[in-house]
């Protein structure tokens, strides 16, 4: 491998049971090849530490609430990541946590450039079917944007 | 009279928890306790489905002792249908939940503890959180975290998933061992083994610690009570045994197997929280009584691993026999991840893991109580079922019911010693969360918080509200 490699992991997040959660997990399913290791992980927090394996770059799909409009699109820089408050749940814990936590302990696995490719939610307490439509109507929105992320970081 | 408890609808929201201090006119504490706000009603939920759902439902009310639901709902139908599960299956459920058991007590001490034992109670709550810890103790944190991850890839190799499992079924499990499996599995127990010499010394310290530091926890945060585990070959069991119950001065009052539960455990319903509370009905009398790690130690007295045991005859030197101070529940978990992981690799080893996994089932028509020692304590799963295999009743009681009367009795303490004339809300949210904490309740979601869980104290005295912290 040579250093200027650029190699990415998209990991996607949510519960594949839970209304609008499911965004993550529809993304999951409707990327079919890309050029990057993809990985599903239904509660994310610490538990995407050990999904790392050196990559320089990492895509992260979930399901967010920032309070736009259900079905925006949000691509957020590690910059731009929300920090979590006081009340991070080993759940809840935020993915710039996770990210923390991992640069502290396992500093060579970590990506150097993390992007968060969030899915605006509304219904979280409802089964699958209760998706919102505008949240299904944003995964294939979803799709394309962790496609040309993979795609530029390659290109860089 | 103005009302002492008010349910604000804000905190109606599943997880969260409420607990309200009630001092008299003088100030004086009159009592406390913890309010659930949340109704699940799994119990109703299950009537009319397909008995053979009952271990992949049931393991989804829980996102954090999925396994101990899984398993509990196996027992029960395998004593429903009348059959005994081959001993290879026996053994892998067992060894699945072995590593439920390293999982989720890491979780426990290292993640959801460590804020508390690793930064201190009165430390700044901006860095009371996992980052915090990691930062203070990045090389306990690093073990902590591997040996979390370990209890997790051995639960969901045999398993099938690591979140909610799904191999074990009514006879057996749909699970065999393949020579590739054997030897990841056999490498994840020796890895574990292998991080004990730096984890044990490291979280004891940690509690000797915190008891120097808050010396209440280990003068006044005792609860003398009675305390119930499952004993199998006289030694504490997570999977099959017969139960026990030993009174306040250690003497053994009960045992009895789980198809009798009924006779001596009495559900009762409270009118102002949704969690039941459950009772030893012995003699006449209504005991309170403690399930979980503290509670197995004491009943059992004996793991029947070499290091375990060892380590069990340091804690009673400690913490005396039997144990009733609260924060010693830390240690006893530490205790039972030595002997989680001592216990999987004698699993592993045996050879009777290679043969049958399953038998075939049949419902006739009847009733099946099971039973597991999930991490915190008893968990007992019974089901009428019909002769098509249709569930026509269900009574689930899982650990913090029956822990629920000693998780209040802890609550009044530390309110005495941290809460009463001292109007630091810091230290009033931080020793009445820690007193919580170490019983590990499972309000579903609400105690998964890292560093603080969302929590609503509210104080009054006589009968007016005189504060409300809420966070």
């Amino acid at each position: 491998m040579q250093l200027r490699d650029r190699r990415t992991v998209v990991i996607c997040i949510g519960n594949e049971l839970i209304a609008d959660d499911a965004a993550g997990y529809e993304v999951y399913c409707r990327l079919g090849a890309v050029a990057a290791r993809v990985e599903y992980c239904g509660v994310g927090g610490v538990d995407i530490l050990p999904l790392l394996d050196g990559e320089t770059d990492l895509v992260v799909v979930d399901a967010v609430q920032l309070g736009a409009a259900p079905g925006t699109v949000h691509l957020l820089a590690w910059s731009e990541l929300p920090q979590s408050g006081p009340e991070i749940s080993a759940h809840g814990l935020g993915l710039r946590e996770a990210i923390e936590i991992g640069r502290i302990l396992t500093p060579e696995q970590v990506p150097e450039r993390v992007t968060l490719v969030g899915i605006e939610g509304r219904c979280f307490n409802r089964t699958r079917e209760f998706m919102t439509r505008e949240v299904s109507q944003a995964i294939d929105r979803a799709v394309a944007a962790v496609r040309g992320l993979v795609e530029g970081g390659h290109n860089e | 009279m103005k009302k002492t408890l008010k349910i604000d609808p804000v905190t109606r929201i599943e997880g969260h928890a409420k607990v309200y201090i009630n001092l008299d006119e003088s100030g004086k504490l009159e009592n406390a306790g913890l309010v659930v706000n949340e109704l699940r009603g799994f119990e109703k939920i299950l009537i009319g489905m397909e008995a053979d759902r009952m271990p992949h439902i049931t393991a989804r009310i829980c996102g954090v002792c999925p396994t101990a639901h899984h398993l509990a709902a196996c027992d029960a139908l395998d004593r429903a249908a009348g059959v005994t599960p081959p001993p290879a299956a026996l053994l892998l459920r067992e060894l699945m939940y072995l590593g439920h058991l390293i999982h989720s007590h890491s979780l426990s001490i290292f993640v959801l503890q460590g804020p508390d034992l690793v930064l201190g109670l009165d430390s700044d709550p901006a860095s009371r959180n996992i980052v915090g810890i990691v930062q203070a103790n990045p090389e306990l944190a690093r073990i902590a975290l591997r040996l979390r991850t370990i209890g997790q890839k051995i639960n969901e190799m045999v398993g099938g998933r690591g979140t909610h499992p799904v191999t074990s079924v009514a006879g057996g499990i749909a699970f065999t061992l393949d020579q590739e499996k054997e030897k990841a599995l056999k490498e994840w127990v020796d890895e574990a083994r292998g991080l004990l010499p730096a984890v044990v010394p490291a979280v004891k310290g940690l509690l000797l610690r915190a008891l120097e530091l808050h010396p209440a926890m280990g003068a006044e945060w005792v609860v003398p009570s009675w305390a119930m585990g499952t004993v199998k070959d006289d030694a504490v069991s997570l999977i099959g045994g017969r139960l026990r119950v030993i009174d306040e001065t250690g003497a053994t009052r009960l045992e009895f197997g789980i198809e009798e539960y009924d006779k001596y455990l009495l559900e009762s319903v409270v009118d102002w929280s949704y969690m039941k509370k459950v009772g030893i009905n012995l003699e006449g009398g209504l005991h309170d009584y403690r399930v979980g790690p503290m509670a197995r130690m004491n009943v059992a007295r004996r793991f029947g691993t070499e290091l375990a045991d060892a380590e069990l005859a340091e804690f009673t030197a400690l913490g005396g026999w039997p144990c009733h101070t609260t924060v010693f529940q830390t240690y006893a978990k530490l205790i039972e991840i030595v002997w989680a992981i001592e216990r999987a690799g004698e699993i592993v080893k045996d050879k009777a893991i290679h043969g049958e996994t399953r038998i075939p089932v049949r419902f006739k028509g009847g009733r099946g109580v099971g039973h597991v020692e999930a991490p915190r304590g008893t968990l007992i799963h019974d089901y009428q079922i019909d002769e098509r295999g249709i569930v026509r009743a269900a009574n689930l009681i899982v650990a913090t019911q029956q822990n629920y009367a000693i998780i209040n009795r802890s609550i009044e303490q530390a309110a005495r010693s941290h809460v009463i004339d001292r109007p630091d809300d810091r230290a009033l949210m931080n020793a009445v969360e820690f007193s919580i904490r170490c019983y590990d309740p499972c309000l579903s979601c609400a105690t998964h918080a890292v560093g603080r869980m969302p929590l609503e104290i509210a104080i009054s005295r006589g009968g007016d509200a005189v504060r409300t912290v809420r966070r």
